[in-house]
């Protein structure tokens, strides 16, 4: 009985509580047409923005450059917080469903299933690119690019910088690296337990970079996403790394949580391979001495999948007109030219350079170029498209319950 | 009375605010989630979610891995430090022993635990040693003791933290039960040191300690980035499952997180009201 009346004493409680916090604001309306007016807005605000802050060089481009540089030219603070993927969209959709109006986050460092899933939520604001005065300047022909994972972004995000898949290898120890799938399962039987796929989205780039491959051509996933292709080659492939798990990483009977850890086993001698998005990190480790000067890049025989990384403002965003001056900063000629500097994490730009000015290009000549990682021919000839998000989500799953949890 | 009565309201109300309201409310939500009727994917009353969690069947080998890792270090965790407290106990109380045994306090769990990589991995410190001394003809033929099948990496972790909280409730134990007396009138009754610790110390510092050592034992239960380090990718520590659950790449498996939420302090909170059960009967006897 007693237990009874506290119990309706919390329902009260719980009653009263839900009433009170219904109050919506409005976010303040910007004139977009007129991009002083923009700047004025912005002009002495604070915008937060949630980004990846694991990799060293990103967040010294952004504390080292970026920030202080928004202070100086506009006046805006931008403060950052951690958190990737899926904790943006958890994010989002908690203040979705709070009914949150001014929402604690201006900026999101997204691209492929995050964005898929933020648009299918309607989380995110927009189309807005087309008012922001540098995305002229912007390489939107290019289709990796302007789609992100086969979506079109249609000015939902900002293209920040581009990313491509390679795995690496000590040039030293191995002569002739494989490259076809068979290669790799010769190489496997030869070095038993030297290789492992990371459970994370590098792990599953190279998993998407051989059903392509299985595929038989380059453009062999492009396209909306198809059941029955999938069904076929995966099936293919799954049973094609069940019969060489054996030969891997504690036989494949547990794989990395992530490419860092493969990374750091990598670098301690522990595995042949790791695997990398980044093309200029090779040389900053390199620099570094995390990896040897004979650590080469290797492109799978499909070739080198390559996404672009975008910022894109939630639906709810308080400081919109700053998260937009800071959009259009981060496309700039200068912090892009200073992004792709090895100094920083020497990212590919998402600019055309036949849209620049002279004055524009030379601000990126003046970079020191990577001595051990790909060249951005090489890139280009080896590039394939990202696959729809669909196929990273249904290989994330299916890469569990196929091969992990598989005896 | 009426001042008394007061201040039973305001320890209520407290109460509410602070724990059952946040609570309840987080449970009736992740209920509400798991079933389809709250949040942005809801689809109105469903118990697919809870089917397709079932089906998968990996809920269960994560429960009984979760609790079986937990029993295990608190296990060993438990023998080590009541031998330690029974044969320490008036050093431990002052000198550099008493300021030693206390260093694994000083650990957090990630730290102990990316501790417990550096030191027992392939490539490790250990590993490396090992190779130099011609133990191992290569660092790979190291034995698996991170991420491997039997959680040692993660048993490691957990004794390490525990062994001075228990070792500090055993020392305080054995002052408030004046074990020593008893210890002297069972010796004076002719018993062996090996039956006085039988019969004796170890029936005494258990059956106090229980209530604790069940709390430390949910607590391990729901342990996050010891097992998220050193575990396999299967089973996983139920909190690793919930997460992954929640943040990774599919959307659609959010009910499902929420699911595993409920079912976790459906169980937690079965063990509790057992133990309170047990605690009473045991008071009034």
């Amino acid at each position: 009985m007693k237990l009874f009346k506290i119990f309706l004493y919390c329902l009260a409680v719980i009653a009263l509580a839900s009433c009170a916090g219904n109050t919506e604001k409005s976010n303040s309306k910007v004139n977009l047409q007129s991009w002083d007016d923009v700047l004025a807005a912005a002009k002495g605000k604070t915008a937060t923005m949630m980004m990846y802050m694991g990799g060293d060089k990103g967040l010294s481009y952004m504390n080292d450059y970026v920030l202080p540089t928004l202070k100086e030219k506009y006046d805006i603070t931008l403060q950052l917080v951690p958190g990737q993927g899926k904790e943006i969209v958890a994010h989002v959709i908690s203040e979705k469903e709070a009914g949150k109006a001014d929402g604690q986050i201006d900026l999101v460092w997204i691209n492929g299933e995050t964005f898929f899933q933020l648009r299918q939520i309607d989380g995110l604001y927009g189309p807005y690119n087309q008012y922001l005065p540098n995305y002229k300047k912007v390489d939107t022909a290019n289709p990796i690019v302007q789609f992100d994972f086969q979506e079109n972004i249609g000015g939902f995000e900002t293209p920040w910088s581009i990313a491509n898949f390679a795995l690496l290898y000590d040039s030293a120890a191995i002569a002739n690296p494989p490259h076809t799938m068979q290669e790799f399962a010769a190489y496997w039987a030869a070095h038993p337990g030297k290789f492992t796929i990371p459970d994370d989205f590098s792990g599953y780039t190279l998993i998407k970079s051989w059903l392509i491959e299985l595929s038989g051509s380059k453009d062999g996933l492009d396209g909306k996403f198809d059941t029955e292709k999938y069904k076929n080659y995966s099936a293919q492939l799954w049973k094609f790394i069940n019969d060489n798990k054996k030969n891997f990483w504690k036989n494949g009977e547990t794989f990395p949580a992530s490419n860092t850890l493969v990374s750091q086993m990598f670098a301690s001698g522990e595995l042949d391979f790791a695997m990398s998005f980044s093309n200029a990190d090779l040389d900053i480790k390199i620099a570094e001495k995390v990896f040897k000067n004979t650590v080469r890049p290797l492109i799978p025989k499909a070739g080198s999948i390559q996404n672009t990384n975008y910022v894109g403002i939630p639906f709810n965003a308080t400081n919109k007109e700053v998260a937009l001056v800071v959009a259009n900063f981060l496309i700039s000629p200068e912090a892009q030219a200073a992004k792709a500097n090895l100094k920083y994490s020497g990212s590919r730009t998402v600019l055309n350079k036949a849209n620049l000015s002279s004055e524009e290009r030379l601000l990126f000549d003046g970079n020191n170029q990577v001595k051990y990682a790909l060249k951005v021919e090489e890139l280009m000839s080896n590039a394939i498209k990202e696959p729809v998000s669909e196929y990273m989500i249904k290989v994330a799953a299916d890469f569990r319950t196929q091969v992990i949890e598989k005896k | 009375m009426i001042v008394q009565a007061r201040y039973k309201y305001i320890s209520y109300t407290l109460l509410t605010f602070f724990t059952v309201l946040p609570l309840l409310g987080g449970f009736l939500y992740a209920l509400g989630y798991s079933f389809g009727v709250i949040g942005v994917l809801k689809t109105g009353f469903t118990t697919d979610h809870w089917a397709t969690l079932f089906a998968q069947g990996n809920i269960f080998s994560s429960i009984f891995y979760s609790a079986a890792i937990a029993a295990t270090s608190i296990i060993i965790a438990v023998f080590l430090a009541i031998n330690t407290a029974l044969l320490l106990h008036k050093k431990l109380q002052k000198g550099l022993l008493s300021y030693l045994i206390y260093i694994p306090l000083a650990f957090p769990g990630i730290v102990a635990a990316f501790f417990i990589f550096q030191l027992f991995s392939k490539s490790g410190f250990l590993a490396r040693i090992a190779f130099q001394l011609h133990l191992i003809k290569d660092i790979a033929s190291f034995p698996d003791l991170i991420n491997d099948q039997y959680g040692i990496g993660i048993i490691c972790s957990f004794v390490f933290l525990l062994f001075p909280f228990f070792v500090l409730l055993f020392v305080n134990i054995i002052k408030t039960e004046r074990l020593d007396n008893l210890k002297e009138a069972a010796a004076t009754l002719n018993a062996s040191p090996f039956e006085i610790w039988r019969q004796v110390s170890m029936p005494i510092l258990l059956m106090r300690a229980l209530p604790n050592l069940i709390l430390y034992f949910i607590f391990i239960f729901g342990a996050f980035e010891v097992p998220l380090i050193l575990g396999r990718s299967n089973p996983e520590m139920i909190s690793v499952l919930a997460v992954r659950k929640l943040q990774k790449f599919n959307l659609l498996d959010l009910p499902q997180g929420y699911a595993i939420a409920v079912l976790y302090t459906v169980f937690v909170f079965g063990i509790i009201i057992l133990l309170f059960r047990a605690k009473n009967r045991i008071d009034e006897q």
